[in-house]
């Protein structure tokens, strides 16, 4: 299929990237020819195949639903660079 | 000091002849002389590093080693969370970022006794094949400083070659150990999707990242490899296996072996040289006692395409996390919210991201997640049969590693088709979740290294280690670039 501005721009909206114009010309010339280019797998009989997940099906393994390593908390946050006073500041939401 | 084989190192260390502060102190001297034209260091912590060395030369006085591999210098490539140093993934959107933890693969190294020198330059959150994709300064082959040293690992392969550090860990999405291996004459090996932790590795795409190191020698490899190799209870995707001493149990004995050939990696696009060397290690193969044995992959010319809508659709999905709130640096703060996300991930991150970003949301939209996403998932199926049709005749598969030698600084980067199908012979074992090695096998008439690739069975690491141990053994290339002595 092919790829219009419309949708390139529903697209970006969709992946939170702010681009220029120019931008987004050229990702647009870009992404016609990456998904003509995989659009080749129409070609492949998938019917009666299971999709495959992972690399690792079978030996997947249940956790407890903690944390056991001490990583989360102020740690995490003083990564921010909005941290402030225990918060992560942020721009107002509601006027 | 011309010695960079762990091999050599541990000997020498155990012997008390040489002590991890002189092995240390002849890398970072190598890195303040070479580093600077080579691009492959992003942080190095000196200090550090001489401290952790001189830990482990009392260790080593007062008899108690943590490992063989204790002393050892080694550096990490930046996708790899560590809890003393930036980690950016070469991204600006990762600026400034210090992890609040280490890596499970970085705590096993420093248990191990490890000395880590810093972290390695790679492509943009591991996505590229050259290196070009660094936000922060270019990496160059130490071959030929006009090429590029491969990639996404490409750092972490040209600091092992010009032989700034004994290994160094990489991770490997799509080709992105083996293929930066290839380039720069070194040994590099993906293991089998949870053979290593992956907790505290910056997810690209999780069902087929894999981290892995790098070496001059697969005794270097290995045994890095049996260090960092385990199940992780922090990892719900590795595996409780028993791990075997891989360094310990290298055999070259191959008699009886049998090895594939997939007819469909000697099609259009390969170099001469590169099916040459491939066919040559082939009749050495066969001199050595192994049964070759023609296969087929049939479904070899649909991996690019299945990789790069499966990979940017995990990508499109991990990346989510990066939007100036909790990692790295702002940009439009202070307008609303919508507008802080939009503006730091359109200004931070680069090109080649954006891209796969784009497409990854495409391919997983309403309306496009069944003909894309769906349809690749289950042409990943077949890969996986077709391997285990393959595995069920032949105990491993050779192959090249790339289709080329390394290409120059420029040559691809407008035309992101041509990069992506430099990754044909890499992909399929991250699909399929295989282990699979590289190994140097000779050079071009440029001089440049070539690279043979062998896959295994899953959770067969040794299997591959072997055979590349044995053609090491058989060939005992020269694997000092020239370009750097001085």
């Amino acid at each position: 299929m092919a790829l219009d501005k419309d949708h390139m721009i529903k697209i970006i909206k969709l992946a939170r990237l702010a681009l220029k114009e120019s931008e987004l010309i050229s990702l647009e010339a870009d992404l016609q020819k990456i998904v003509k280019f995989v659009e080749q797998l129409s070609e492949v009989d998938i019917s009666e195949v299971e999709p495959m997940l992972h690399a690792q099906e079978d030996g997947l393994i249940m956790q407890e639903d903690d944390t056991p390593h001490e990583v989360i908390g102020l740690k995490a946050l003083l990564s921010s660079r909005g941290f402030e006073d225990g918060l992560i500041r942020v721009p107002r939401i509601i006027e | 000091m011309e010695m960079f084989d762990i091999k050599d190192a541990i000997e020498l260390l155990s012997e008390k002849k040489i002590s991890s502060v002189e092995l240390t102190k002849n890398c970072l001297e190598k890195i303040s002389s070479i580093d600077q034209k080579l691009g492959s260091m992003l942080y190095v912590d000196g200090k550090k590093a001489l401290e952790d060395a001189k830990a482990s030369d009392e260790r080593r006085k007062s008899q108690s080693v943590l490992s063989d591999i204790d002393g050892i210098p080694v550096t990490l490539k930046d996708m790899i969370l560590t809890k003393d140093m930036p980690t950016t993934a070469s991204s600006r959107i990762l600026e400034g970022y210090i992890p609040p933890y280490d890596a499970t693969v970085v705590l096993k190294l420093k248990q191990a006794g490890a000395v880590i020198l810093g972290k390695t330059n790679q492509d943009e959150f591991a996505m590229g094949g050259s290196n070009e994709n660094s936000s922060y300064k270019p990496c160059f082959n130490p071959w030929d400083l006009t090429r590029t040293p491969g990639g996404s690992s490409g750092g972490s392969a040209a600091s092992v070659s010009a032989e700034m550090c004994f290994s160094s860990l990489g991770t490997d999405t799509g080709g992105s150990i083996r293929q930066p291996a290839a380039y720069c004459g070194a040994v590099g090996l993906k293991p089998t999707y949870g053979r290593v932790s992956r907790f505290g590795i910056i997810a690209f795409a999780s069902s087929l990242d894999q981290v892995g190191p790098i070496s001059k020698s697969v005794t270097g490899t290995a045994a890095i490899l049996s260090h960092i190799s385990g199940f992780d209870i922090n990892d719900s995707t590795s595996r409780n296996c028993s791990v075997p001493v891989f360094h310990k149990e290298l055999s070259r004995n191959l008699k009886g072996k049998k090895i594939g050939v997939p007819e469909e990696y000697f099609c259009d696009g390969i170099d001469v040289a590169v099916k040459k060397s491939i066919f040559s290690i082939i009749d050495l193969l066969k001199k050595s006692g192994c049964e070759i044995e023609n296969i087929s992959l049939p479904h070899t010319k649909y991996a690019v395409p299945t990789y790069y809508i499966i990979a940017t659709a995990e990508a499109s999905s991990n990346l989510s996390r990066y939007d100036g709130i909790r990692f790295g640096p702002r940009v439009g703060d202070e307008k609303s919210l919508l507008e802080l996300y939009e503006r730091t991930r359109g200004e931070l991150f680069g090109k080649e991201v954006k891209r796969r970003i784009a497409l990854g949301t495409h391919v997983l939209s309403a309306g496009y997640y069944d003909a894309y996403y769906l349809r690749a998932q289950k042409v990943r199926r077949l890969f996986a049969n077709d391997f285990k049709a393959a595995f069920s005749k032949v105990d491993l598969i050779i192959s090249p590693t790339a289709p080329t030698t390394a290409f120059r600084i420029g040559e691809k980067i407008d035309d992101p088709i041509a990069m992506y199908l430099n990754d044909v012979y890499t992909i399929s074992a991250n699909l399929a979740g295989l282990p699979a090695i590289s190994v140097p096998i000779g050079f071009d008439e440029a001089n440049l290294p070539i690279g043979a690739q062998l896959t295994g069975r899953p959770f067969h690491e040794q299997e591959i280690l072997n055979c590349a141990f044995h053609i090491e053994g058989e060939l005992n290339l020269n694997l000092s670039p020239a370009s750097l002595k001085s």
